[in-house]
């Protein structure tokens, strides 16, 4: 798997999100129509210890939901299934350049696999998509309160603003460095401050 | 029927899905307006399973905008009407089983006398 530098994956969303004017909360559905990539609800069979809540099958440009996971996929607006449809899109912009260029992949098998928890670089990085393409960089930065703020009221908003759940607007938040979890368990405003460096030799 | 109803080679779940792509709807918008579930439309533009009941292709042929006799067709459907009359009049019943090995001239001369207009029309 090649690597890709989390900008240019950032960048890649941005552009997309650019050239279909995507705003906050946007219907995912209609991305994928957009894109030429089919939507399709079936039964797919977890494995022991991970949860596969969609596919990608590049060469029939058709995203899979695991029907199976439906009632999850569909709770609060269905925020889930926004999450798992963007990291489809994500695989379908960042590793499936064969099939979009019409020709037969030689690399990937049939289809990506995306279980929950995957250490795999290819599902981190499509994670990373879906965090960008729904959870844009300049539009959360428009919609964040203005420092200094503390307190889960403002994850919420947010959450519910980008129309993802609020584990996912954490993390996001979190690696942009506009957020940090403080000792007492609570969000606040800005990156996690560096523990001072001790004096190696106290004069 | 319009130009952007003539696709060769297209199946039944293909064709519902450039319609409805075409007419900028969702699979949930269009599931919606038919009272049926999404899960099942997206079945159905995939070419998953059965194809749906008459009335739902009735449904989907009058919100996607298309001839609802070809989407019957191609979802290999006989309406309700040809089926109730062919289990009621044994003639028609006979009549209906001979239809595949009339030759096409004949079957072009019985369209023109009933006003049947050519597939591309």
């Amino acid at each position: 798997m090649t690597y890709i530098p989390e900008a240019r994956i950032e960048a890649r969303a941005a552009s997309l999100r650019q050239q279909h004017a995507l705003v906050p909360g946007f219907d995912v559905e209609q991305l994928l129509d957009d894109l030429g990539l089919g939507l399709v609800w079936e039964p797919i069979p977890d494995e022991p210890g991970s949860v596969v809540l969609g596919q990608l099958i590049p060469e029939q440009q058709l995203v899979v939901l695991n029907e199976h996971h439906l009632d999850e996929l569909e709770k609060k607006s269905g925020r889930l299934r926004r999450y798992t449809i963007g990291h489809e899109v994500g695989h379908w912009e960042l590793h499936s350049d064969n099939a979009r260029s019409g020709m037969l992949s030689l690399l990937t098998g049939d289809r990506t696999w995306c279980r929950t928890g995957s250490a795999d670089p290819a599902e981190r990085q499509a994670e990373m998509f879906s965090a960008s393409l729904l959870m844009s960089r300049d539009e959360l930065l428009a919609a964040l309160p203005r420092p200094p703020w503390r307190g889960w009221r403002h994850i919420y908003q947010l959450a519910d603003t980008f129309l993802v759940n609020v584990t996912p607007m954490k993390i996001r938040l979190e690696k942009l460095g506009w957020m940090h979890i403080d000792d007492d368990g609570t969000p606040v405003s800005g990156a996690k401050p560096t523990p001072t460096q001790p004096a190696l030799f106290e004069i | 029927m319009s130009a952007e109803d003539q696709q060769p080679e297209e199946s039944f779940g293909q064709r519902i899905q450039r319609l409805r792509r075409h007419r900028g709807l969702t699979q949930r918008q269009v599931a919606a307006q038919l009272g049926i579930d999404f899960t099942y439309l997206s079945k159905l533009e995939n070419d998953r399973g059965e194809p749906p009941g008459e009335d739902t292709i009735r449904g989907l042929a009058a919100l996607l905008e298309t001839d609802e006799e070809m989407l019957l067709a191609m979802a290999g459907k006989v309406p309700a009407g040809l089926r109730d009359r062919a289990r009621d009049d044994i003639e028609f019943a006979r009549f209906l089983r001979r239809l595949p090995s009339i030759p096409d001239s004949e079957m072009r001369e019985i369209y023109k006398k009933f006003g049947i207009p050519p597939a591309d029309q």
